[in-house]
């Protein structure tokens, strides 16, 4: 965790116009919402705008964050995720009737095989990253929140507007609908035939 | 499987228990095989997602700071050039002050109708006498009569001979 004094210097000073306390902030925060946007959109593409726009609005609304409700990356992922909410309704919407007129359309196109393929080459099962994936939006959210941005249920509950005993919530039904999903396709049948056959 | 200990599972594996139902869970845990396999399987779930979040912490951010400077400047130029862009006053008294202003307006209207009616004639008296005759400023026992007849703000030189000075 970063020193609050150093945090609070660069925010009094970014807020009387110091560029240099900006780029500062922007600096030590932006991978983190970065990564975290790439998560929630699950695409190479668009995290890199959602991460500048928050920071635009961030930066331009300093005044407006109270230290008293939340930490300062939580501030940032609030800003963050509602970006990312319209960012995929507007990829949903325009996204969708291709989806529809393309037989041939399987779930995820270039851009977000990307992020998987770059996942899946550090080690990520590309199973667990398609599940978490296919989620809804409130659990798939709560989900990355937690494990993959490492926030805790009050920070979830502030961030997503939810409060915490939500997001414990949505957290608990996200980790079981995983550990279904991942159930469900476990061992091909084919596979699992074969295996009983040989006992 | 008992439904209520597969909701306690998570708080279980992140150790958010109390004391009592921890106790409690581990003691169905000791009975049960299915809530056993349950568990070893969303620990090994919440593992793997912890892992995916180291593997994502290397990912390289491609967010520019030379955009976000960028798009600040630009909306702080169009800020700066923003009281150009005010509405026109015809806009401002439709929409913003509507029926406030056109009261206060009425108002200071009426006030300076009256009070330039009164200035008027306290104007046009001191300059009836450059237009008498001296003759003018004799007080007849007609004329006297006669100004008493007229209306009081008729306008007539003959009115005002005590203001005027002699001859």
């Amino acid at each position: 965790m970063m020193n609050d004094e150093r945090l609070n210097q660069w925010i009094d000073d970014a807020c009387r116009g110091d560029e240099p306390a900006a780029e500062a902030i922007f600096r030590r925060y932006s991978p983190a919402v970065f990564r975290m946007a790439a998560s929630l959109l699950n695409n190479a593409d668009d995290p890199e705008e959602v991460t500048q726009d928050t920071f635009v609005y961030a930066l331009r609304n300093l005044s407006r964050y109270d230290p008293t409700r939340s930490a300062f990356q939580t501030w940032l992922f609030t800003i963050a995720i509602s970006r990312c909410r319209n960012k995929r309704r507007r990829k949903w919407l325009t996204t969708l009737p291709l989806g529809w007129f393309t037989r041939n359309e399987t779930r995820g196109t270039a851009p977000l095989r990307s992020l998987e393929d770059w996942l899946a080459a550090r080690g990520v099962r590309r199973e667990l990253w398609a599940a978490v994936q296919s989620l809804s939006p409130k659990l798939r959210e709560a989900v990355i929140l937690r494990f993959l941005a490492g926030m805790s249920y009050a920070e979830i509950g502030e961030a997503a507007d939810c409060g915490a005993k939500a997001a414990e919530s949505r957290v608990r039904t996200g980790i079981a609908a995983l550990r279904k999903r991942l159930a469900e396709q476990g061992v091909p049948q084919d596979e699992w035939l074969e295996a009983i056959a040989d006992m | 499987m008992d439904m209520h200990i597969s909701d306690q599972l998570l708080a279980y594996i992140e150790g958010r228990l109390t004391p009592e139902t921890r106790t409690q869970v581990e003691a169905h845990l000791t009975e049960c095989a299915d809530c056993r396999a349950e568990l070893d399987a969303r620990r090994g779930l919440a593992t793997e997602l912890v892992n995916a979040r180291r593997t994502l912490s290397r990912l390289p951010t491609r967010a520019r700071w030379e955009t976000v400077r960028a798009q600040m400047r630009a909306q702080t130029r169009a800020q700066l050039r923003l009281p150009l862009r005010t509405p026109s006053p015809l806009r401002l008294w439709r929409f913003r002050f509507g029926w406030q202003v056109a009261a206060s307006m009425a108002v200071v209207l009426a006030v300076l109708t009256s009070n330039l009616a009164l200035s008027g004639v306290r104007a046009e008296t001191p300059s009836v006498p450059f237009i008498q005759t001296p003759a003018a400023h004799v007080v007849t026992a007609d004329t006297a009569t006669a100004q008493a007849t007229r209306p009081l703000l008729h306008r007539d030189s003959t009115f005002t001979p005590t203001l005027t000075p002699g001859p």
